[in-house]
């Protein structure tokens, strides 16, 4: 039981550092990225090849590309890095000013694409049966039993999502933070601001993915496999119902969101008494939480924790460029659902107290 | 050069069927400006439809009309009934495209749910072999091209000649003004969802009888073309998605001939970034950016 109790929350915390990132992503910058798990993926395809050693080793009965010895933190950094260049190549084509359900269906079928390309090419994954034996970090170093060693990486994987949560928090709310919120609200009036919005954008995008790169690489030295298949296109919706669910661009609530659906209602009808063959209540699921999506869509579009409406200290200075900015600000939740003219939009304004 | 004959007879084959489908796909987008991802999954829906029935019955005919109708019907309740309220609550453009992906993820672990483990096969339609020079086909896929033909050239006459094709393509280019007009607009959206909606359904059909074995998310690989080949015509434009489709047929069939099948994807997404990098018109914001959603 305490086995299950650590590896849950050690999911837990690759599941906040992942809806965070797509928090940053969908909720502060306006991506609509449907193809955040791409990232996660080759964050932890990276992060076990740079571990797992030469792929000729082990009678070389999986290939894979590159293959080396690196020491413990070095092959998280390596995912974060694939994961963020990935993004930044991704993000060049797809951020191209395209309106914002088409970068969403493009984001999705290269989605799409990446799964069927990573189960074609054996030489690349290995197929669809992909990589196994990827080795934990420092298991012979710290010589822990097996259980001691699952609370020690709970620790490690607690530290790292404190930490990602600062850098979040440090990011929403500088200058940075509010240039996306304004980009999200109103693309023309913060390029009228002298904002630079795809380089901005771009940023979120490719901070995003280095995140995604992080929980994928974290997660896949935690459960030691990495395959196609266990990294398709639904996943993404799994941590966008709980943003939507949480409350978008709100970190506190995303994490209740995360902590609410991929956690407990994945969780928890693991002990459901098994009906029909096995796999049959799985599918069940993702039709629960695709239902659950549209019933926050249609009553709750900002979640049970919406964004909070951020006021600032009057300022004497810069108010020229930032004011028609700022008064953009609360649009954004009425602008993916909320009926017209709610209170939302009303109490809309730029009045510095 | 028989590889060369082989490879224009079963691109044209697979590129008769991508096109049918990204035209369904491009009048739903061009007409009610709505992106529905959930199109994939039902195409899905109607194989597996069409699965049920020809255990029954193997008239390739009735197939492709129980088809239609399934896929007009589905569309219908898609676009109508459960995208209306959310319009009329104010949900924007990502906003219903979160809706119809979430109705796709929704639709094809339904159908994962029913089909259970392993893989369904679709039941042989009767045919015999033809030769084309050295390529062999059985005259059931070239019924279903001619049906896929016909199809396109009905579109074409319909939205050309007709009193109801020019109102689609005056609420297609403004609703607004078309409705000042005295045009039945949200009639008008209500028809392009069935007869799209019909389109889908063939093409599920055809998709299903040609490939033989599937599963749930058979229609998810044809939609990664369909999207293509939407995206190479201009999005909403039903004679660009015709040619975009044709051509992805003629390039993913060449390419599974010269280098491997397994490339087809990497063809397609490369397709995609070109067009994306090198001609986004028809697709970027300046073109659609002032477009509303209206029932």
């Amino acid at each position: 039981m305490s086995y299950y109790i650590s590896s849950v929350l050690i999911v837990t915390c690759v599941d906040l550092i992942a809806a965070w990132g797509l928090d940053l992503q969908f909720g502060s910058a306006g991506i609509n990225n449907f193809a955040f798990i791409v990232f996660a993926a080759a964050g932890a395809y990276t992060a076990s090849v740079v571990s797992l050693g030469s792929s000729s080793a082990l009678g070389g009965f999986q290939s894979y590309v590159g293959g080396s010895h690196w020491p413990f933190p070095l092959p998280i950094l390596a995912g974060m890095a694939v994961a963020g260049l990935l993004a930044a190549a991704v993000g060049a084509v797809a951020l191209r000013r395209l309106r914002g359900d088409y970068e969403a269906i493009v984001l999705l079928v290269l989605s799409l694409i990446a799964t069927g390309v990573a189960q074609a090419e054996i030489g690349l994954v290995n197929g669809p049966a992909g990589l196994s034996l990827i080795p934990k970090p420092l298991v012979t170093g710290l010589g822990l039993s097996s259980l001691q060693y699952q609370w020690v990486y709970l620790g490690w994987c607690a530290f790292l999502t404190a930490l990602v949560f600062l850098f979040l928090r440090r990011i929403v709310r500088s200058p940075f933070g509010r240039n996306l919120r304004a980009v999200r609200d109103n693309e023309a009036a913060a390029a009228a601001g002298g904002r630079n919005v795809f380089a901005l954008r771009m940023q979120a995008f490719v901070i995003g993915g280095v995140l995604a790169g992080l929980s994928g690489a974290v997660l896949v030295e935690f459960v030691n496999a990495w395959a196609p298949g266990s990294w398709l296109y639904p996943e993404t919706f799994a941590l966008l119902t709980a943003v939507i669910v949480g409350g978008r661009a709100n970190l506190g609530g995303v994490a209740i969101g995360t902590i609410l659906v991929p956690i407990l209602f994945l969780e928890v009808t693991r002990f459901l008494p098994s009906i029909g063959y096995p796999g049959l209540i799985d599918s069940l699921e993702w039709v629960v939480i695709g239902l659950l999506t549209l019933i926050f869509m249609y009553w709750r579009p900002q979640g049970i924790f919406p964004e909070r409406r951020r006021r600032f200290p009057s300022r004497s200075s810069g108010a020229i460029g930032s004011g028609a900015l700022l008064s953009s600000r609360s649009a954004f939740s009425a602008s993916l659902a909320a009926p017209a003219g709610s209170s939302h939009v009303a109490k809309s304004t730029a009045a510095p107290e | 050069m028989s590889l060369l004959v082989d490879t224009i007879v079963f691109g044209i084959i697979s590129g008769s069927l991508v096109a049918i489908g990204a035209v369904g796909f491009t009048m739903q987008y061009g007409i009610t400006n709505v992106l529905n991802i959930a199109y994939g999954p039902i195409i899905t829906a109607a194989i597996f439809i069409g699965y049920v029935v020809s255990q029954s019955v193997t008239n390739l005919a009735v197939l492709l009309l129980v088809g239609g109708v399934f896929g007009a019907a589905i569309s219908y309740v898609l676009g109508i009934i459960l995208l209306g309220p959310f319009v009329r609550r104010g949900t924007k453009l990502v906003g219903i495209a979160i809706v119809t992906v979430n109705v796709g993820l929704m639709i094809e672990f339904s159908l994962e749910a029913i089909q259970g483990p392993g893989l369904l096969t679709f039941n042989e339609i009767p045919g015999s072999p033809v030769h084309i020079a050295n390529a062999i086909v059985n005259t059931s896929q070239i019924a279903l091209v001619a049906v896929s033909f016909a199809l396109m050239i009905a579109v074409h006459l319909l939205l050309r000649y007709t009193r109801v094709g020019l109102a689609m393509r005056a609420t297609s280019a403004d609703p607004t003004l078309s409705r000042g007009c005295g045009i039945p607009t949200s009639r008008i959206r209500a028809l392009t969802w069935l007869i799209s909606g019909a389109l889908c359904g063939v093409t599920g059909i055809i998709l299903g009888v040609s490939t033989g074995a599937f599963e749930s998310t058979t229609g998810n690989g044809l939609f990664i073309l369909i999207v293509a080949a939407a995206i190479v015509g201009g999005i909403g434009r039903p004679y660009g998605a015709m040619i975009g489709g044709m051509v992805l047929g003629l390039i993913s069939e060449g390419t599974a001939a010269v280098w491997s099948p397994a490339l087809k994807d990497v063809v397609a997404c490369a397709v995609i970034v070109v067009i994306l990098l090198w001609r986004p018109q028809g697709i970027a914001a300046d073109y659609s950016a002032t477009r509303v959603i209206a029932q």
